[in-house]
């Protein structure tokens, strides 16, 4: 189980070998944009975990901001931050590592 | 200048379109306006804002008449505007020496120059009018048009592109003025010339080609760009098209466009029911991952009839819980079935308004890291140590740590015999080496080969750096301990400074410090507001938090209100236990005495005295145990393998000893090795009365202050005493064992105060006083004698039975039975005490007499029966005659009391056996006699005879006088005096005669006291037989006297 690891940007919890080979399900597309590898956009320390069944229901989903994005396996916190390259195309990208507060 | 002007008024004389014109007028105008400012002539200024006024009027009328009629009127004005700037030009060339006059000039030229710029920079709008109204317009000028437009689309970046060269000519040709008409320097014009030809060329330049190559240019441009924002979003689309998502543009419409802030999404009851089930600890996460499988499995299966499951989570935080999303409670049963570690029984609805904070993307405990903060490494070698974390990585997750480095240069590498090559082995947690400064020297000793010198400070030893002394590694976050980091004082001094000593206290007061600037507010404490407006009023604190701090305040009926730390204070009252858990003082407890302005006095349980310290520097405790968890107060610790101390100041990180040499220190938890458990110790030293001490026992000094106190611990010269009297060093203190004396056992509480009186046991002082009496009560400190002995029960119950007296508590004796698994209680006096091997049983008061020791299991037959020989022998001739038993009395139980003296004194323990006859032999010297001594070879009982024959002989007996003294052996005196003149012939006589019942007769006569019998025949005969008995009966002892030769004193009895 330690080889998981957490997307920083949507909080996808995956094993470092999914992540190599398809990247990310839901953020891939703007890594490519941005033109960094999946591992510097996720971390291996991340806590709580989601099983998130339906994201397009769920309030946890919703309060978590991964509704948009496919079922799975979410965490809550994800440590790290993400490279400029990527966070410079999303200006209202909000931290999962807690860092920001509403 | 005449240059500059030259090429100047050909350029305009060249300029083959009008709109060049018009741009070039508007170049000198603004050329020239400046000119005219720069003699600061306040009248052409005016003038010129006036012109410009003008202008507008102008233009506008000009746009109007352009608007109404068509492009030709404008272009026709231009030209006007380019003659006349044609004009200024010639005038100024003209002249150009007279300066005055060309000052007027100038400023005509100025009104017209900068009405022309005016006029122009309408010129764009004009012309934009024109654009859109004369499309559609008739073809009479079309070609003018044309060209106009041509220039048009140029006009505006154009005209921007020329204002600022122009604007940066300008300034070096108001420069260039003043130096010419001033200075005349050559330099300066050389530049300036270089910058008006530059100017010059490029206006060259503006014509139809260059224009065009702009044009293309700025087209390329374009295009370049529309191309590139078309690849981007082509590629973006392809790469849409190839993941099969739109991922970036859902994310970017959820991050941007549906961007809503999280207190908008805040849960009401109908969105988020979320519910808390129980499960086994340490499970949650493997239950999330299950149950979404399970989920996931479940949809497949199902088809439409899904589960109403949305979601399932799991905190950290929350162990021993999981949640699930659900809208119906039913559903969570139905769907966790089957699954292990989860009890779907217990759960409960979590209240919407905590949703939020279970669902924080950050947990409440977490430590933000922070650069010079505090971190534990959790793997490897460094497991546990403290490390400062010097650098953090961009993406948060590796930090550069500053730490002590465990390294053994090399000496556990393992060696090849063969190659002898080295091969790194390495270094496991439990084998690693012990945290030490990294040294330069060891390692350019142990392993030079990996060791690279960077500077001074800083090397590189096996790939890792050191930095002065420190090692400075790159670890993973997920590696590292941050929460609730506490360094000890001894890590902080290592990284403290680099010599090494540093203040020990300084360091603490900073950790307490740091530990005190925390909430000090607990739930329940009372506290008194202190501004604001419930100021005054007293409450209590319902809930904490950072800063804020919820406070009941009965008077007021409401709820809680919040208040800042700072506006409350803790109230206490005298009596109440508090404990100091802030300030110099922290860990120190005590009992309030007074409170005042916040001022709380107490005094310590631990130094008592009083202390005055600030209320919330304070918490209500109750108990006064210090705050150290491992060693407490009178602990007997150990530092170092020889050397022990008691702990006389048990704070948190700081311990105040007491050392075994006597000595008070302050020291630090690291360098105690480890507590010493008293309570196993089976250590015990001797006092100076000889009895034993042991831990736990109550001693008193016999030297000094008399302190008197708890052992602690015994150590081979000093015993750590403790004594509730004593304040000083928490009452600790070290004395010799040989000053102290035993007062009370742990062991026997029932010992009465006191101590042995050695002299009474001491058979050579013990014999020259009667026999001991046995209503001698001797009471003993220290172990009961009885403990551990060998017992036979001697009262009903279990009579007879044999057992080990396993624990004694006053009267009573605890046996452990022989014969089954069973202790009893008995009274110890009930008791025949025993050795271990058998012999004979004695009574407690004899056990007592004998200092615990049992009568000897081999003891010789003779020995044994010979007292009972001499007693029985004794009674009955005692017994015989009533006058002369007096005498016979004294004599022969003067005698038989003599041996019966010295028999009980054997057996009631006093002289032991064989050693306590080791004084016989003193006996034998005391008797002086030489017979005696011969009586030694013969044993006692011969002895005793042979010792007979020879008292008539030897004026020893005379020495008996000393008997005399003694009213015991009074008795004896009269025997002496009789029996030693008659005595002699009479036992002389009696060798024959004692074949014969007369001789005694005879004898008797003699012998008033033997005769003393009055029934003498009978007696005697009586006496024969019983002495024959006897001498029967005690044959063989009887028997031997008489075969001795020794007896030759009664060669008579020889003859016998």
């Amino acid at each position: 189980m330690s080889s998981e690891r957490a997307c920083m940007l949507c909080g996808v919890v995956l094993t470092t070998a999914e992540f190599t080979k398809d990247g990310c399900p839901n953020c891939q597309g703007i890594f490519e944009e941005a033109g960094v590898s999946t591992m510097e956009c996720t971390s291996p320390s991340f806590e709580g975990l989601v099983g998130m069944c339906k994201p397009s229901k769920s309030w946890v989903a919703k309060w978590i901001s991964v509704d948009p994005y496919i079922p799975g396996l979410y965490a809550i916190k994800v440590d790290g931050r993400l490279p400029v390259e990527v966070s410079d195309l999303l200006p209202h990208y909000k931290p999962r590592d807690g860092t920001q507060v509403d | 200048m005449s240059e500059t002007k030259e090429s100047t008024s050909d350029t305009t004389g060249s300029v083959e379109n009008r709109a060049t014109a018009v741009s070039n007028d508007a170049e000198i105008a603004t050329n020239e306006g400046p000119n005219l400012e720069t003699p600061n002539d306040a009248n052409a200024s005016g003038e010129g804002e006036r012109a410009a006024e003008t202008n507008n009027s102008e233009v506008e009328n000009k746009s109007d008449e352009i608007g109404a009629a068509n492009g030709v009127k404008r272009p026709r004005e231009a030209e006007q505007n380019g003659d006349k700037s044609g004009a200024i030009n010639n005038i100024e060339k003209s002249d150009a020496s007279e300066k005055k006059a060309d000052n007027e000039e100038q400023s005509r030229e100025d009104d017209g120059g900068i009405k022309d710029a005016d006029e122009i920079s309408n010129v764009d709008e004009d012309e934009k009018a024109t654009k859109e109204e004369g499309e559609g317009d008739d073809d009479e000028d079309e070609d003018d048009d044309d060209e106009e437009d041509e220039d048009d689309d140029e006009a505006g970046p154009r005209k921007k592109q020329r204002q600022e060269r122009n604007r940066f000519l300008d300034i070096e040709a108001e420069v260039s003025d003043d130096d010419e008409e001033e200075e005349d320097d050559e330099e300066s014009e050389l530049v300036r010339e270089g910058f008006i030809t530059r100017g010059d060329e490029e206006e060259d330049d503006d014509t139809a080609g260059p224009e065009r190559g702009d044009r293309l240019h700025r087209q390329l441009d374009q295009n370049l760009s529309k191309n590139s924002e078309e690849d981007a979003q082509k590629l973006a689309k392809e790469l849409r098209e190839r993941y099969g998502r739109s991922s970036s543009k859902q994310y970017r419409a959820a991050a941007q466009d549906g961007y809503v802030p999280q207190r908008f999404l805040l849960p009401s009851v109908d969105t988020a029911t979320i519910w808390g089930v129980r499960c086994r600890p340490g499970r949650e996460k493997d239950i999330v991952r299950k149950l979404l499988k399970k989920k996931f499995n479940l949809d497949k299966s199902m088809g439409n009839k899904k589960l109403k499951i949305m979601s399932i989570f799991q905190r950290d935080n929350y162990s021993g819980r999981i949640y699930i999303e659900a809208p119906k409670q039913s559903v969570i049963e139905k769907f966790t079935t089957g699954v292990s570690d989860i009890y779907p029984s217990q759960k409960l609805l979590i209240p919407v308004q905590e949703l939020p904070l279970l669902l924080k993307p950050d947990k409440s405990d977490d430590v933000r890291l922070e650069e010079g903060s505090y971190v534990r490494v959790k793997r490897g070698i460094y497991k546990g140590d403290l490390a400062v974390i010097d650098q953090i990585s961009e993406n948060n997750l590796e930090v550069l740590l500053k730490i002590v480095p465990r390294l053994d240069y090399g000496k556990n590498d393992e060696v090849d015999a063969d190659t002898n090559t080295r091969k790194q082995k390495r270094p496991t947690f439990a084998q690693r080496p012990p945290p030490q400064l990294f040294n330069p020297t060891m390692a350019l000793r142990m392993d030079q080969a990996n060791l690279y010198k960077r500077d001074d400070r800083h090397f590189t030893y096996r790939n890792d750096d050191y930095v002065d002394g420190y090692l400075f590694k790159s670890f993973r976050i997920q590696y590292l301990e941050t929460k609730n980091i506490q360094p000890s004082v001894e890590e902080l001094a290592r990284f403290g400074s680099k010599e090494g000593d540093l203040d020990l206290t300084t360091i603490s007061q900073t950790i307490r410090k740091a530990q005190a600037a925390r909430v000090t507010f607990q739930v329940g404490d009372r506290v008194e507001i202190l501004s604001g407006e419930q100021k005054g009023s007293k409450g209590f604190v319902t809930r904490t938090s950072a800063d804020i701090i919820a406070v009941n305040l009965p008077q007021l009926r409401i709820k809680a209100l919040e208040f800042p730390i700072s506006s409350l204070r803790k109230i206490f009252e005298a009596g109440d236990h508090v404990t100091v858990v802030g300030g110099d003082h922290q860990g120190d407890a005590g009992l309030v005495l007074a409170v005042k302005n916040g001022q709380v006095t107490f005094v310590s349980d631990q130094t008592r005295a009083n202390l005055t310290i600030s209320a919330n520097n304070l918490s209500k405790s109750m108990d006064s145990t210090p705050t150290s968890s491992e060693y407490a107060l009178h602990d007997i610790v150990e530092l170092s393998a020889k050397n022990v101390a008691c702990v006389i100041q048990a704070g948190h990180d700081i311990f105040k000893i007491l050392d075994d040499g006597g000595k008070v220190a302050t020291i630090t938890k690291g360098s105690i090795l480890q507590k010493i458990n008293t309570q196993r110790s089976r250590l015990t030293a001797v006092d100076n009365k000889g009895s034993e001490i042991k831990i736990g026992d109550t001693v008193v000094e016999k030297v000094g202050a008399r302190r008197e106190g708890q052992v602690l611990y015994i150590q081979t010269q000093q015993i750590f005493i403790v004594s509730k009297k004593i304040t000083e060093n928490a009452g600790v203190f070290l004395v010799n064992p040989m000053n102290v004396e035993a007062i009370a056992s742990k062991d026997n509480v029932i010992a009465g105060v006191g101590s042995i009186d050695l002299s009474k046991m001491n058979p050579d002082i013990a014999s020259k006083m009667r026999p001991p009496q046995q209503s001698l009560q001797q009471t003993r400190v220290g172990r009961d004698v009885a403990l551990g002995k060998t017992v036979r029960v001697r009262s009903a119950g279990y009579k007879g039975q044999l057992g080990i007296v396993k624990d004694v508590n006053g009267e009573k004796a605890t046996i452990e039975l022989h014969s089954k698994s069973k202790h009893i209680t008995v009274d110890k006096r009930k008791l025949m005490y025993y050795n271990k091997e058998g012999g004979e049983g004695i009574t407690y008061d004899d056990l007592v007499n004998r200092r615990g020791r049992t009568p000897n299991a081999r003891i010789g037959p003779s020995y044994v029966s010979a007292p009972r020989n001499m007693t029985t022998g004794g009674m009955p001739i005692g017994a015989g005659g009533p006058g002369s038993a007096a005498l016979a009395g004294g004599m022969t139980p003067g005698w038989n009391s003599f041996e019966g003296g010295k028999t009980p004194a054997v057996n009631s323990g006093g002289s032991g056996g064989a050693s306590a006859w080791g004084g016989a032999s003193t006996w034998g010297g005391q008797g002086g006699s030489s017979t005696w001594g011969g009586q030694g070879s013969q044993g006692g009982q011969g002895g005793g005879a042979s010792a007979w024959g020879g008292n008539g002989a030897t004026s020893t007996w005379g020495g008996a006088s000393a008997w005399g003294n003694k009213s015991s052996w009074g008795g004896a005196s009269t025997w002496a005096s009789g029996g030693e003149n008659g005595a002699q012939s009479t036992w002389g006589g009696d060798k024959s005669s004692y074949g014969g019942g007369s001789v005694w007769g005879n004898r008797d006569g003699g012998t008033s006291t033997w005769g003393g019998g009055t029934s003498r025949e009978a007696n005697r005969d009586g006496g024969n037989s019983t002495w024959g008995n006897e001498a029967n009966g005690n044959k063989s002892a009887w028997g031997d006297q008489g075969n001795r030769s020794s007896y030759g004193g009664g060669s008579t009895w020889g003859s016998r």
